[in-house]
């Protein structure tokens, strides 16, 4: 976070910086440019006029054939350490007179073309004397041309010059950058502390009328419009929950009461046919009992579906209780309960020790009576009925119960639909039941915040695996 | 002996060619010392004549002596024709500030006036005083070519040192006739670097 803030004065920094620099450096080049050749020049400017005073100087010396005297006045070249060399040539071009600072070479044989011309650190002239218009010899001079020196001093300045104005330039655009990103800054912060906070009461204030300060204008109304927004959306949610919570309640309370109001009916028909079957006794023909029989077994299935809907109300409606329970006495409560029902059947049973749960006991027994209760059911086909009951503890400390047999199994392609009310994947003629009990295995696991799922293959078994989620 | 005679005529003839040939090389040696004299003399008066014109260069005169800006420089050679020829070959194409120069062979003094220099050769510096005193050579630049021609008045001497020709100047007696040397002029005279230390 820290180095975002820091990044954009960075940049801006950087940006203020290059320019200055690039500036600096092209004027600082040209001026380096302009500055060698003005020196250039006036130093062969110089050395011509030298050698013209020379040549006025040493041309009556010339005209009359007296080396000695233009001797002395070259040697008052002595004035001038800058001059290496000089020479005075007769027309004929052989040397008339010389001077030399040092244990310089001799001057060149014949004196060169009239002109300027430099020899790496040195510049050369050769000029003409004239004497009444007319040439009466020439003027050499050698000179050292300490351009190199001077280009390192004027670079050496340069560089100097461009580190303390980007000194200065950094500390000037680091003041006056602040300037910039300060409100910028704010905004960012005031953004961030609310994407971190989750505080849409915060705005940022305006202390700039640029564009940064439009920024921070459009901000702030998106940030109201934002919460009269949200504000809206959650009074529309509180609306709607409260509306679904009603009509949740209404459907259960009509679903009891129909479940409930269908049982006195129910009884009063199970106990006429009851009376029916032991009045008639054996009066009635075998058709006629058959369909008595049919009444009194479905009248028994509708009590069964209707003590099962109650059950699924109940749950929703019940108080959970968390206390600790041990699911495998009820898992063995529950699998004798299946033995008594059909005692000749046999089965191959195992029930892991051990496995405590922070659960409400009376639901968690439906629990198991429901899933024991079908592993026993889908079973009954199988010649070798083989159901086990255990928990596996994850490393993250919730721990997975489950219940496997090796059944009629089913196809996964209808996993989805177990868990539903009145959602049956057989026939009541393969194998009975409601299609309640999964339904309300679901809701129990749902109500402690557990998970409920399965697996199977057809004709190899089915395993249901469920959690109970924290204990609080 | 037929061969020995014919042999005998032979060296004869050899010996005198051979003569011939020494007589004709002595004869020419002989020539070319007296034509490298001869030579040497041409070349003096040549450096005179040049500098004769080249002193003009270095001489102020006073005002009025020229009647207009491009009147002519007159050059007055007496007692030297040979010089005066020298020197009108060289001036013939050649101008001192602009100024034509006129050459004259002065035959009598009377003939001085109207000249702004004068050489008097060795052969006429008897009659230095004349030319160097006399009125009509006001304003005349007198050059002579004899030793202690200065104390007589003589503004510029030749002197020949070591063979070659230099001179000695006496601005004094230049500024008898209202002439000034040029400073440049005086310090290729000689003595003058003894003077000025």
């Amino acid at each position: 976070m820290v180095r975002r803030l820091r990044s954009i004065r960075h940049k801006l920094n950087w940006v203020v910086l290059t320019t200055t620099f690039v500036a600096l450096i092209l004027a600082g080049l040209a001026m380096v440019v302009f500055d060698l050749r003005s020196y250039q020049r006036s130093s062969e400017h110089d050395l011509l006029t030298q050698a013209d005073l020379l040549g006025l100087a040493t041309a009556p010396a010339l005209s009359f054939d007296d080396p000695r005297t233009a001797r002395e006045n070259l040697a008052l070249l002595k004035a001038r350490p800058s001059i290496t060399q000089a020479a005075v040539y007769r027309l004929d071009g052989s040397v008339f007179a010389q001077y030399a600072r040092g244990a310089a070479e001799a001057p060149p044989p014949r004196p060169l073309p009239e002109g300027v011309r430099a020899e790496g650190s040195q510049l050369v002239v050769f000029k003409r004397i004239l004497q009444q218009g007319e040439p009466v010899g020439t003027v050499y001079l050698r000179a050292d041309h300490a351009w190199l020196d001077h280009l390192r001093s004027y670079l050496a300045l340069l560089g100097l010059v461009v580190f303390v104005t980007l000194g200065l330039a950094f500390l000037l655009s680091n003041t006056l950058l602040s300037l910039v990103t300060r409100p910028i800054l704010a905004v960012s912060d005031v953004a961030r502390r609310i994407t971190t906070g989750r505080d849409y009461s915060l705005r940022a204030t305006r202390t700039t009328d640029d564009e940064v300060g439009q920024v921070v204008d459009a901000f702030n109304g998106m940030l109201d419009e934002l919460a009269r927004r949200a504000e809206t959306l959650e009074d529309r949610v509180r609306e709607r929950t409260a509306q679904l919570e009603v009509a949740n309640r209404e459907l259960e309370a009509f679903s009891y009461s129909a479940s409930h109001d269908l049982r006195s009916p129910l009884r009063v028909i199970d106990s006429f046919s009851g009376l029916l079957e032991k009045s008639a006794g054996s009066g009635l023909d075998a058709r006629s009992r058959h369909y008595l029989d049919r009444i009194r077994f479905n009248v028994h299935h509708m009590s069964e579906l209707i003590d099962a809907l109650l059950a699924l109300a109940h749950v929703s409606r019940v108080e959970l209780k968390r206390e600790p329970v041990d699911l495998a006495a009820i898992a063995a409560a529950a699998l004798e309960q299946c033995r008594e029902r059909e005692p000749e059947r046999d089965a191959n049973v195992q029930i892991a020790g051990n496995m405590l749960a922070q659960a409400d006991p009376a639901l968690l027994t439906q629990v198991m009576q429901n899933l024991v209760g079908n592993a026993w059911k889908f079973t009954s086909k199988v010649p070798q009925a083989s159901i086990t009951v255990g928990c596996e503890a994850a490393p993250e400390g919730q721990t997975t119960y489950f219940v496997r047999d090796n059944g009629a199994g089913f196809d996964m392609t209808y996993a989805d639909n177990l868990f539903g009310a009145f959602q049956r994947l057989h026939t009541p003629a393969e194998f009975p039941g409601t299609g309640i009990g999964l339904a309300t295995v679901h809701r129990i696991i749902a109500r402690h915040e557990g998970r409920i799922w399965a697996q199977s293959t057809p004709g190899k078994g089915a395993a249901f695996f469920f959690t109970l989620g924290r204990a609080p | 002996m037929a061969p020995d005679g014919v042999a005998e005529t032979v060296v004869a003839h050899v010996r005198f060619l051979l003569l011939l040939v020494a007589a004709l090389l002595q004869l020419l040696l002989c020539a070319g010392a007296a034509q490298g004299a001869a030579d040497e003399a041409v070349a003096e008066r040549r450096v005179k004549a040049a500098y004769l014109y080249r002193f003009a260069g270095y001489v102020t005169w006073p005002d009025g002596v020229f009647a207009t800006p491009d009147a002519p420089l007159a050059i007055g050679i007496w007692g030297n024709d040979g010089l005066a020829e020298d020197l009108a070959a060289l001036v013939q194409s050649r101008t001192i500030d602009n100024r034509r120069i006129e050459v004259r062979r002065v035959r009598e003094p009377e003939s001085l006036a109207g000249l702004h220099v004068l050489f008097v050769s060795h052969a006429r510096n008897a009659r230095l005083a004349e030319a160097a005193l006399g009125g009509q050579s006001r304003a005349t630049l007198v050059v002579t070519e004899t030793p202690g021609a200065l104390k007589q008045g003589s503004a510029i001497n030749f002197v020949v040192v070591d063979g070659q020709v230099r001179f000695e100047l006496s601005p004094e007696a230049a500024e008898k006739h209202g002439l000034k040397l040029s400073s440049r002029l005086i310090a290729v005279g000689i003595g003058a670097t003894e003077k000025a230390r």
